[in-house]
């Protein structure tokens, strides 16, 4: 039996998808402006694991029906939310190591995989992919963020989560700069690689004042300032 | 205290004894002068302060210190990374220094400059009445990489990552995805107090072990002589990142290296 260990998300969870958090609303319009100029090629058939899913994005985002929809999250306070996207199944399960076997998934999706992207992760997406399976993602960059957080290592791995109730709670994240990415999608068996960047789209009201004031330091315009990579690429048919 | 000792860069039981005998002369002299002035000043009463903080660091200097620096610093401990430091010598010491950083550089898809190293190997501790035969681990050498010091600390075969690799003769890794989660698991599962825990740093996410193994003569029946460490600040490196790096013959590198100094034939019977 795989043991979750409790997160900080189960804590947020909650409040997550309230209009006052303006940095994750940010990131979901950035996200769907992002889509619609980089489309990834999502396989019309097949199991597609939604990864770090919350209250499900899958159909949001990418206009999967949820009979398909295996969503995973290792909160179970995020698996319970309600209302949330309808899915196949939910899977309370850490994402680096997800009990289930090998080759059974079309796609593996997930939004905002900074609480968990690593090799670990990449190698079980991988595992768990068909042969030329896609893996899509999106996750905060590391220009944007690592000008936001403090310079300390301990600080710089964490994103803080200012609650309604004027709390503070840190999760984790890991901001990986691009050619990194790259890298580790690379020595984790991926092709076809493609990490694009994005900045909020122009005239979005509301902006945030973690993306107003990285801004600032950078002097750019907020709506030049990439705050998100899409990340996508495909499981070779044959290892290289 | 020996927390606050080794920040203040106080590294052997030489100068952790000397650092106590300092402060308690300190005290006694401060004491006595303070104790004169006020019967100077017929302040009888009032001078009974200073005195007793004139005993008390007395009775300390004379009979508690030791057995504090003992128990801080055990001389045994010590006297064998002493032992060690000197067969090894200076030359050895950079050798294992330079396998160490190569290895770190053939680890691949991490951030290599948040990758900390070391070597421990295996001595007897001092038996308790419950264990005739006690082992532990003993930091070899400073660290190689971001963090660069811990030489000499011992840690016994039932904690942490390293004793898990003393015990099972298996390479070993562990990951934890933020350090609540180290806390929780180096308690429950690492056999670490609360207390011993928080003192470890509160950075590093992912680690790998690696045993060093020595044939015996006469059949080479393989025993564990200590265990190659790797930890890093960046999350799930390991043990991917060391997948291509061959661990096991690097491992076999630093123990020729260790054999040819006698360190593992050294410490052990």
């Amino acid at each position: 039996m795989t043991i979750v260990h409790p997160t900080a998300y189960d804590l947020i969870a909650a409040e997550y998808y309230e209009a006052t958090h303006k940095t994750s609303r940010n990131f979901d319009v950035t996200t769907l402006d992002a889509l619609r100029q980089h489309k990834p090629h999502l396989p019309t058939e097949g199991l597609v694991l939604e990864v770090g899913c919350g209250s499900g994005r899958c159909a949001t985002f990418l206009k999967v029906d949820s009979n398909r929809i295996i969503q995973l999250d290792s909160s179970g306070n995020m698996l319970a939310l309600n209302p949330r996207e309808p899915s196949y199944l939910r899977v309370h399960a850490d994402a680096t190591c997800i009990p289930m076997f090998d080759g059974q998934f079309s796609a593996v999706v997930g939004f905002l995989v900074d609480p968990f992207i690593g090799l670990n992760f990449l190698a079980e997406a991988y595992r768990l992919l068909v042969p030329n399976g896609l893996f899509f993602a999106t996750t905060p960059t590391a220009e944007w963020g690592h000008a936001l957080r403090e310079q300390s290592e301990l600080e710089a791995s964490y994103a803080t989560f200012r609650t309604q109730n004027g709390g503070t709670v840190q999760v984790p994240s890991t901001l990986i700069p691009e050619n990194q990415l790259v890298q580790m999608l690379q020595y984790s068996g991926f092709r076809g690689i493609s990490v694009t960047s994005h900045p909020l789209p122009a005239g979005t009201e509301s902006v945030s004042m973690d993306i107003q004031r990285v801004a600032e330091v950078k002097n750019v315009d907020v709506y030049e300032l990439p705050i998100i990579h899409l990340i996508s690429c495909y499981r070779p048919n044959e290892p290289d | 205290m020996v927390r606050v000792a080794r920040r203040l860069g106080i590294r052997t039981r030489r100068q952790f004894r000397l650092a106590l005998r300092g402060i308690a002369v300190t005290t006694i002299t401060l004491g006595g002068f303070a104790v004169a002035v006020l019967l100077e000043m017929n302040l009888f009463w009032l001078s009974g302060i200073p005195l007793v903080l004139l005993l008390g660091a007395t009775v300390f200097e004379f009979v508690l210190s030791d057995r504090v620096a003992e128990r801080s610093y055990p001389f045994e401990t010590e006297k064998t990374l002493d032992l060690l430091e000197r067969q090894l010598g200076q030359r050895t010491v950079e050798s294992i220094t330079e396998k160490l950083e190569l290895i770190i550089q053939s680890f691949q898809a991490c951030d290599q400059s948040r990758i900390s190293s070391t070597v421990h190997v295996l001595v007897n501790l001092d038996p308790t009445p419950e264990v005739g035969t006690r082992l532990g681990l003993l930091q070899l050498t400073n660290y190689v990489g971001p963090r660069s010091s811990g030489k000499g600390r011992i840690t016994t075969l039932d904690q942490g990552v390293i004793g898990r690799c003393a015990r099972t003769g298996k390479p070993e890794y562990v990951n934890f995805a933020d350090h609540a989660e180290y806390q929780q698991r180096m308690v429950a599962e690492f056999g670490f107090s609360d207390e011993e825990a928080r003192g470890h740093t509160k950075i590093a996410r992912s680690y790998i072990t690696e045993p060093l193994i020595l044939p015996r003569p006469p059949d080479n029946a393989e025993e564990l002589v200590g265990v190659l460490y790797f930890f890093s600040t960046e999350l799930q490196v390991f043990p991917l990142a060391a997948r291509q790096s061959d661990l096991s013959s690097k491992a076999v590198d630093v123990v020729q290296l260790l054999k040819a100094t006698s360190i593992v034939s050294l410490n052990r019977p």
